[in-house]
C-alpha cells in the first residue's frame, strides 16, 4: 500500500498516500526558519512567564520577579502626574481673577485644564465650544452674556460646584411653577401672558390679549416677582430674562414652559469628584469662552 | 513520524485525542478564577440590582448598547482621568452577563451614574443628535413608550439567585443574592422606584437593598413606568455603588 | 448500507424525535410567554412537520450506494451563497449606519445594536457555517472514498442548521439576545443547536469511521477538531438558566470576571476553530486539489495542526487585556497568542509551498487566485494577531477600529476569499460542469473583492491607530489633549471609505451569484453522471 515515489518538480519524496486520486503529500521536513522561530516564541514565553506575574500556586498568585503590576503601574502614573501638576495646581486654586490675568503662564495653564475637564464633562450639555447645544433645549449657551445665576468667575465657580437642582446640600435653586398643571392659570390666561412675555421682545402671538397678559405678569399670578417689572430677569437668581429673544426653553415653547413648569438640571461637579482645581480651572475656562463678567 | 500513524488510522482515537489538547487551557485558565482569593477585590457598597435597574440592564443588553460602549475602564493615566477609578472585578460581580464589552464606538459607560440629568438622558436617548450633533448613536425613541410588565420581576430574581453565586455576594435567607422579601415584593419594588421618592414603598425599597437608590419618576412622565424609565434608572447607578473612600488600592494589586 | 426514508431505523427513529418534537414546540408556543417565544414555537413546529412530510413521502434512496452524496452539498452551497450575499449586505448597511446614523431609522428593528450581532453571525455561522458543513461533507467523501454516513441524518444537519439561523437571526431583529458576542443566541436555539451539532458529528464520525482508505486524510483532521471543539466550547459558554421554560429570557450561569474569562475563551475559539481550523480543512483539501501538486509537507501538517489546536485554546485572555481580569490570566493570553504565531503560519506555509511548481497557473487560474490571496490574508491576520495580542500593543488597539480592522481581514480577506475560491471550484464539480460559466467575471470577482477588502482594513488601521492615539494624547502642560467626541467626528471619513469598501466587496458576491446560476442553467458535461462515482480506494 505505502508507494513512496519522488516528486519530480521538488525532488521530495512524498509519503505514498493517495487520496481521491491524485491527492498527496510531500515529505518535506520542517522548514530550519519556522522551527527556529517557534523555539524563539518558546523561550521568550518562559522568560516572560518568570518575570511577568503568570503562574499561581494552591490558591496564591506568583508574581513576577519584578513585582509588577498593571495597578501599580498606574497608580505609580498618577502619582507622578498629580505631583507635576500640584504646584500650579494649588496657585491656581487661590488665585483671583484678575492675578490669573495678570499671570499669562497661570492663565493658559487655567484654560488648558479647564478645557480637558469641559471636554468630558460638559460638552453633552452644554456643546463643544460651550456655545450651547440648539437653542431652546434647556442647555444654556455659556459664551453669551445672559446668565442665570451671575456670570462672574466666584459665581460660576459655585453654580460648577454645587449644581443647580443637583441634589448637592448647597444646591442652586429657584422654583418656575407649573401655572396650569396646578390650575393657578387657565389655558387662556395662559396665552395672554405668553403674549406679553413675547410682547417684552418685540414679538407677537396671534390671539393673546397683551393687556390681559400684562394684567397677570404684573399682579395675579406676579411673575414678575422673579422675571423682574420688565422682564429684566434677575429679580431672584435662576429666573432667565424675558425681554432678550434669547430662550433657554425654546420660544415656541412658552406656553408649554409656564404651563407645566421647568426644573432644569446642572450636576454638581463636587460631588461626582472634581477637585476645586479643576473646577476652577474649567469655570475659567467657561469665562474666557467670551460672556464671563 | 510513523507514531503519528495511531491517529491517522483510527478516527476514535483521533477524536479524543482532540478533545484532551484542547481541554487543558479553559481548565488552567477558568477554573482558578473561582479559588484564587484576589480575584474579586473586596469593597464596600456592592448590592445585587434592584428590579427597576435589572430591567433596565435587560434592555440595555437586548438593544445591543455593548457594541458600542464598553463599562471597563482601563488602569491606564487618560482612562482614568476621562472615566474616573478603573473598574474593579468587584463592580461586575452581579452581572449575568458581564457586560464589558470590546469596541468603544462611544464612550465607556462604566461610570456614568449621576454624570449627567434624568433629562439629558431622556433627551439623548430619544434623539442623541439633538443634544450631541456630532454623535453617531441611534435614537431609541421607541423605549419611551413601552410600558414594563412589573409581574415577571419576581421569576427574574428568584433565577438569578439559581445561577453560580461568586465570591463576594452576602449570603442571606436563600444562601443567594436576592432575599424571599425582596423577590416577593418585586413588582412593587419596580414600580415604586419609578415613582414618588417619600412613599412607604419607595422606603422599604431602601431598606431592602441598602441606602444609595435613586428613586423618581426617571422618563418624565409619571402615569407609566417604561423602558426608558428601566433604562435610565440602570444608567444613573452604573459605577456609583463601592466606596472608593474605604478602597484599599493597594492591597488590591494583582 | 442506510437506504434512508422512514423504512430505515433512522428513518423510525427521526420520525419519533419530529413527532415528539411538534408536540414540544406546539405546546411551549401555544403557552408562549412572550410572542417572539411563540413565533419561534411554531416556527419550529412548522419545520418539524415539514421535515416529517419529506420523510413520509420521500422515497428512500435507491440509488447505487457507490457514489457520491453531492445534493448535500449543492444545498449547502446554495445557502451559503444566500447567506453570504445577505451577511454582506447587513455588514455594509451598518458601516453606513456609523457613517450616517440617521439610517437607524430610529426603529428597534434596524438599529445598529441589534444588525451588528445579525451581520456577524450571517456572515460567521450562516454564510461560514454552511460553506464549512458543506465542503466538510464533500471533502470527507472524497478522501475517505465512501458514501457519506446516513441517508436522513445529513439533511436533518442541513435544515436544522438553516433553521437555526433563521431564529438567531429572526430573533436578533426582534431583540433576542444573550449579550455573548459570537453566541448571541438565546437558550432554546442554543439547545437546539446541540442537537443539530452532535448529529453532524456522527455524520462526520460514521464517514471517517467508514473509509475506504488506511489513513485519514489531513483536511479532515481539522473538520473533526472543529466539530469537536465547537460543541465543548457552544456548551461551556452557553451555561444559562432560563426564567422560564416558556419564555426568551436567561441569565448567564456566571457572573462578572469569570463570565468575561468565560466568554472570550469561547470568542477568541470560534474564530480560532471556525473562521480558522476548519477554513485550514478547506484549504486542505482544496488548495492542492486546484494547483494539482501535492501538500507541501506532511510533517508540518502534523505539526502545526497539533500546536495550533492546543495553543489556540490558551489565547483568549488577549481580549481581556488590562481589564478586570487578573494580570497573570492575561499574561497567560499574551504568552500563548504570542506562541500561536509560527503554528499558524505552518498552515500558510503548507499552502502557499504546494503551489511551488505551479505558480503560472495564477496566471491562467483566477479561483487558484483568490485561494493564494486568502492564504495570504490568513498569514498577514495571523500576524498582526499576535502582534495585537502583546499587551503594549492592545493597550492602544484595544477598543478602537483597529480591531474591526484585523478582524475584516481575516474575515473578507482570509475566510471570504477562500469561501469563494471553493465555491467556484464545487459548483461545476458537483453540479457536473466543465467550468464556470464565465473566468473572466470570477476575475471581476476577484479585484472587486480585493480592493474592498484594503479599502476596508487600510481605512479602519488608519482611524484605528489615529482614535486610540487620539483617547491617550496630552498636551504640553499635562492635560488630555481631544474630549470623546472629538475622536468620534474624526472616524466619520473613515467610515465612509470603509462603507465605500463594502460596496465593492458586496457588488463582487452579487457577480458571483450570477455567475453561479447561470454555470448551474448550462447543459452538464456528458461525462459527470459517472465522474460522481465513488473513487476506488488506493
Ligand atoms: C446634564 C447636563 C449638564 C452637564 C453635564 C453640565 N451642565 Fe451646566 N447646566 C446644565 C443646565 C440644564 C443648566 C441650566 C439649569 C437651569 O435650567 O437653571 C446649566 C447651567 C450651567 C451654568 C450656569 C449658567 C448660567 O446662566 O448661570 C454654568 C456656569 C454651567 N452650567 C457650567 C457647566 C460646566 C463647567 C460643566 C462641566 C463641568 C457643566 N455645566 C456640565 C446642564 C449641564
Ligand atoms: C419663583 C420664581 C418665578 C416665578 C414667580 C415665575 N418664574 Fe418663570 N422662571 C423661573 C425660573 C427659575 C426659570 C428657569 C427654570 C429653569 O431654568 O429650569 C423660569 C423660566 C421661565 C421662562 C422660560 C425662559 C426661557 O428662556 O425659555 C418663561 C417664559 C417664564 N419663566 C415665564 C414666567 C411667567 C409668565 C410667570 C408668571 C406666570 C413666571 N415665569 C413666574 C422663576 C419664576
Ligand atoms: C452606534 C453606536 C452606539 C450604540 C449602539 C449606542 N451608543 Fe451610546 N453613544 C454612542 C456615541 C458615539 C456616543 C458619544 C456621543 C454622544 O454623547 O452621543 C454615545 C454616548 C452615550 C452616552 C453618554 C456617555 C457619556 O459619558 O457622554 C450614554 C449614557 C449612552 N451613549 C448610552 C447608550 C445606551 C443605553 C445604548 C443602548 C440602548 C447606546 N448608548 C447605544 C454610540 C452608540
Ligand atoms: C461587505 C463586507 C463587510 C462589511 C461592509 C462589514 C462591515 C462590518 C461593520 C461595519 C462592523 C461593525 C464594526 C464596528 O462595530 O465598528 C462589522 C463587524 C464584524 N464583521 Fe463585518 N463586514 C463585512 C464582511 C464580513 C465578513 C465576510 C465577515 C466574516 C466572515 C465579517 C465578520 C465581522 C465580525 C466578526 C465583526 C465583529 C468585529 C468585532 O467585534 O470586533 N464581516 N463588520
Ligand atoms: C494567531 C492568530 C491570531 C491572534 C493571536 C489574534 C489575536 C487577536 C487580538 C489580540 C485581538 C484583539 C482583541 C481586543 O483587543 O479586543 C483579536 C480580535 C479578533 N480577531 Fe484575531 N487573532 C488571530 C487571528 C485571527 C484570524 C485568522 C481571524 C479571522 C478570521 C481573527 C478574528 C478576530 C476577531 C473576529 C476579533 C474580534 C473579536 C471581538 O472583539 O469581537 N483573528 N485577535
Ligand atoms: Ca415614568
Ligand atoms: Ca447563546
Ligand atoms: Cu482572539
Amino acid at each position: 500500500m505505502e508507494n513512496k515515489e519522488i516528486d519530480h518538480i521538488s525532488g521530495t519524496e512524498t509519503t505514498g498516500h493517495a487520496w481521491d486520486g491524485d491527492l498527496k503529500e510531500l515529505n518535506t521536513p520542517l522548514p530550519k526558519w519556522w522551527l527556529s522561530v517557534l523555539w524563539v516564541t518558546i523561550f521568550w514565553g518562559i522568560g516572560y512567564s518568570i518575570v511577568y506575574p503568570h503562574w499561581f500556586r494552591g490558591n496564591e498568585v506568583i508574581k513576577g520577579v519584578f513585582d509588577w503590576s498593571s495597578r501599580g503601574d498606574v497608580e505609580n502614573a498618577l502619582d507622578a502626574a498629580r505631583a507635576r501638576l500640584a504646584p500650579q495646581l494649588a496657585k491656581l486654586e487661590k488665585a483671583s481673577l484678575a492675578e490669573i490675568k495678570k499671570d499669562p503662564d497661570l492663565s493658559r495653564f487655567a484654560v488648558k485644564a479647564g478645557e480637558a475637564v469641559y471636554g468630558d464633562n460638559c460638552v453633552a450639555c452644554h456643546g463643544t465650544g460651550a456655545n450651547g447645544v440648539r437653542p431652546g433645549s434647556g442647555y444654556p449657551n455659556l459664551t453669551d452674556s445672559d446668565w442665570l445665576y451671575g456670570g462672574k468667575l466666584e459665581d460660576i465657580v459655585e453654580t460648577i460646584r454645587v449644581g443647580i437642582r443637583s441634589g448637592h446640600d448647597e444646591e442652586k435653586t429657584n422654583t418656575m411653577a407649573a401655572y396650569g398643571d396646578d390650575e393657578t392659570l387657565t389655558p387662556e390666561q395662559i396665552k395672554n401672558v405668553a403674549g406679553y412675555v413675547l410682547s417684552l421682545s418685540g414679538e407677537t402671538l396671534p390671539g393673546a390679549d397683551i393687556k390681559a397678559g400684562r394684567q397677570i405678569y404684573m399682579e395675579e399670578a406676579a411673575c414678575n416677582a422673579c422675571h423682574g417689572d420688565k422682564g429684566e430677569g434677575g429679580a431672584t437668581p435662576g429666573a432667565p430674562r424675558l425681554n432678550d429673544r434669547i430662550w433657554l426653553f425654546g420660544k415656541d415653547r412658552i406656553i408649554d414652559t409656564i404651563t407645566h413648569g421647568r426644573r432644569g438640571v446642572m450636576p454638581s461637579w463636587e460631588k461626582r469628584g472634581l477637585t476645586p482645581a479643576q473646577i476652577k480651572a474649567v469655570a475659567v475656562y467657561v469665562y474666557t469662552r467670551g460672556g464671563g463678567q | 513520524m510513523a507514531t503519528h500513524d495511531i491517529f491517522e488510522k483510527n478516527s476514535i482515537l483521533l477524536a479524543i485525542g482532540i478533545l484532551i489538547v484542547v481541554s487543558i487551557a479553559g481548565l488552567v485558565e477558568i477554573v482558578p478564577l473561582y479559588f484564587i482569593g484576589s480575584t474579586i477585590e473586596k469593597v464596600e457598597g456592592m448590592r445585587p440590582y434592584t428590579p427597576l435597574e435589572l430591567a433596565g440592564r435587560d434592555i440595555y443588553v437586548r438593544e445591543g448598547c455593548y457594541l458600542c460602549h464598553s463599562q471597563m475602564i482601563r488602569p491606564f493615566r487618560d482612562e482614568v482621568e476621562r472615566y474616573g477609578h478603573y473598574s474593579l472585578a468587584a463592580e461586575s460581580m452581579y452581572d449575568h452577563p458581564f457586560q464589558w464589552g470590546s469596541k468603544r464606538t462611544g464612550p465607556d459607560l462604566a461610570r456614568v451614574g449621576g454624570k449627567y440629568s434624568d433629562k439629558w438622558h431622556r433627551d439623548h436617548m430619544i434623539n442623541p443628535r439633538s443634544i450631541v450633533p456630532e454623535s453617531v448613536m441611534p435614537g431609541y425613541s421607541f423605549l419611551a413608550s413601552a410600558e414594563i410588565d412589573a409581574s415577571r420581576y419576581a421569576a427574574r430574581l428568584s433565577t438569578l439567585n439559581w445561577t453560580a453565586q461568586p465570591n463576594g455576594v452576602e449570603k442571606n435567607d436563600t444562601g443567594a443574592m436576592y432575599t424571599n422579601a425582596m423577590i416577593a415584593n418585586a413588582a412593587a419594588d419596580l414600580k415604586a422606584q419609578a415613582g414618588d421618592p417619600d412613599s412607604d414603598q419607595a422606603e422599604a425599597l431602601q431598606k431592602r437593598y441598602g441606602g444609595k437608590i435613586n428613586v423618581r419618576d426617571f422618563d418624565g412622565n409619571p402615569d407609566k413606568v417604561t423602558e426608558l424609565d428601566a433604562l435610565i434608572a440602570y444608567l444613573q447607578m452604573l459605577g456609583t455603588l463601592v466606596d472608593f473612600k474605604t478602597y484599599n488600592a493597594k492591597a488590591n494589586l494583582r | 448500507m442506510n437506504r434512508g426514508g422512514i423504512t430505515t431505523i433512522g428513518g423510525i427513529f427521526t420520525a419519533l424525535v419530529l413527532v415528539s418534537g411538534i408536540l414540544l414546540t406546539g405546546y411551549a408556543g401555544l403557552n408562549g410567554l412572550d410572542a417572539v417565544f411563540s413565533f419561534h414555537m411554531y416556527l419550529m413546529a412548522a419545520a418539524a412537520i415539514l421535515g416529517l412530510l419529506a420523510l413520509l413521502m420521500g422515497r428512500p434512496y435507491k440509488g447505487d450506494p457507490a457514489k457520491y452524496n453531492y445534493t448535500i452539498v449543492k444545498a449547502f452551497v446554495i445557502a451559503a451563497i444566500f447567506w453570504g450575499v445577505a451577511g454582506f449586505v447587513v455588514g455594509d448597511y451598518i458601516a453606513w449606519e456609523l457613517a450616517f446614523p440617521f439610517l437607524n431609522w430610529d426603529l428597534p428593528w434596524t438599529n445598529f445594536g441589534r444588525l451588528r450581532p445579525l451581520h456577524t453571525s450571517a456572515v460567521i455561522f450562516a454564510f461560514g457555517g454552511n460553506i464549512l458543513l458543506g465542503s466538510s461533507f464533500y471533502v470527507a467523501q472524497r478522501t475517505n472514498h465512501t458514501r457519506l454516513a446516513g441517508n436522513v441524518a445529513p439533511w436533518f444537519v442541513f435544515w436544522g442548521y438553516n433553521l437555526f439561523i433563521a431564529l438567531a437571526g429572526t430573533g436578533y431583529l426582534l431583540g433576542v439576545t444573550q449579550g455573548r458576542e459570537y453566541a448571541e443566541p438565546e437558550w432554546y436555539v442554543d439547545l437546539w443547536l446541540t442537537l443539530v451539532w452532535v448529529v453532524y458529528l456522527l455524520v462526520f464520525m460514521g464517514t471517517l469511521m467508514k473509509r475506504r482508505v488506511s489513513h485519514i486524510y489531513v483536511a479532515n483532521w481539522f473538520y473533526l477538531a472543529f466539530i469537536i471543539t465547537i460543541a465543548v466550547l457552544h456548551l461551556v459558554n452557553n451555561m444559562a438558566i432560563p426564567v422560564s421554560f416558556l419564555g426568551i429570557k436567561s441569565y448567564s450561569m456566571q457572573a462578572g470576571v469569570q463570565d468575561a474569562m468565560t466568554q472570550w475563551w469561547y470568542g477568541h475559539n470560534a474564530v480560532g476553530f471556525f473562521l480558522t481550523a476548519a477554513f485550514l480543512a478547506m484549504m486542505y483539501y482544496f488548495v492542492p486539489k486546484r494547483a494539482q501538486r501535492p501538500i507541501y509537507s506532511y510533517r508540518l501538517s502534523i505539526v502545526h495542526f497539533w500546536a495550533l489546536i492546543f495553543l489556540y485554546m490558551w489565547a483568549g485572555p488577549h481580549h481581556l487585556h488590562y481589564t478586570a481580569l487578573p494580570d497573570w490570566t492575561q499574561s497567560m493570553g499574551m504568552v500563548f497568542s504570542v506562541i500561536l504565531w509560527m503554528p499558524s503560519w505552518g498552515g500558510m506555509i503548507n499552502g502557499l509551498m504546494t503551489l511551488s511548481g505551479a505558480w503560472d497557473k495564477l496566471r491562467t487560474d483566477p479561483v487558484l487566485r483568490m485561494l493564494v490571496v486568502s492564504v495570504a490574508f490568513y498569514g498577514m491576520s495571523t500576524f498582526e494577531g499576535p502582534m495585537m495580542a502583546i499587551k503594549a500593543v492592545n493597550a492602544l488597539s484595544h477598543y478602537t477600529d483597529w480591531t474591526v480592522g484585523h478582524v475584516h481581514s481575516g474575515a473578507m480577506g482570509w475566510v471570504g476569499m477562500v469561501s469563494f475560491g471553493v465555491i467556484y471550484c464545487l459548483v461545476p464539480w458537483v453540479w457536473g460542469r466543465d467550468r464556470m460559466y464565465s473566468m473572466a467575471l470570477v476575475s471581476w470577482h476577484f479585484w472587486l473583492s480585493t480592493i474592498g477588502i484594503l479599502l476596508y482594513i487600510t481605512s479602519m488601521w488608519v482611524s484605528g491607530i489615529l482614535q486610540g492615539l487620539m483617547w491617550r494624547a496630552y498636551d504640553s502642560l499635562g492635560f488630555l489633549e481631544y474630549s470623546f467626541v472629538e475622536t468620534v467626528e474624526a472616524m466619520h471619513p473613515f467610515y465612509i471609505i470603509r462603507a465605500t469598501g463594502g460596496l465593492f466587496f458586496v457588488l463582487g458576491a452579487l457577480i458571483m451569484v450570477y455567475n453561479v446560476i447561470m454555470t448551474v442553467r448550462a447543459a452538464p458535461r456528458e461525462e459527470a453522471i459517472s465522474d460522481a462515482v465513488l473513487a476506488p480506494a488506493e
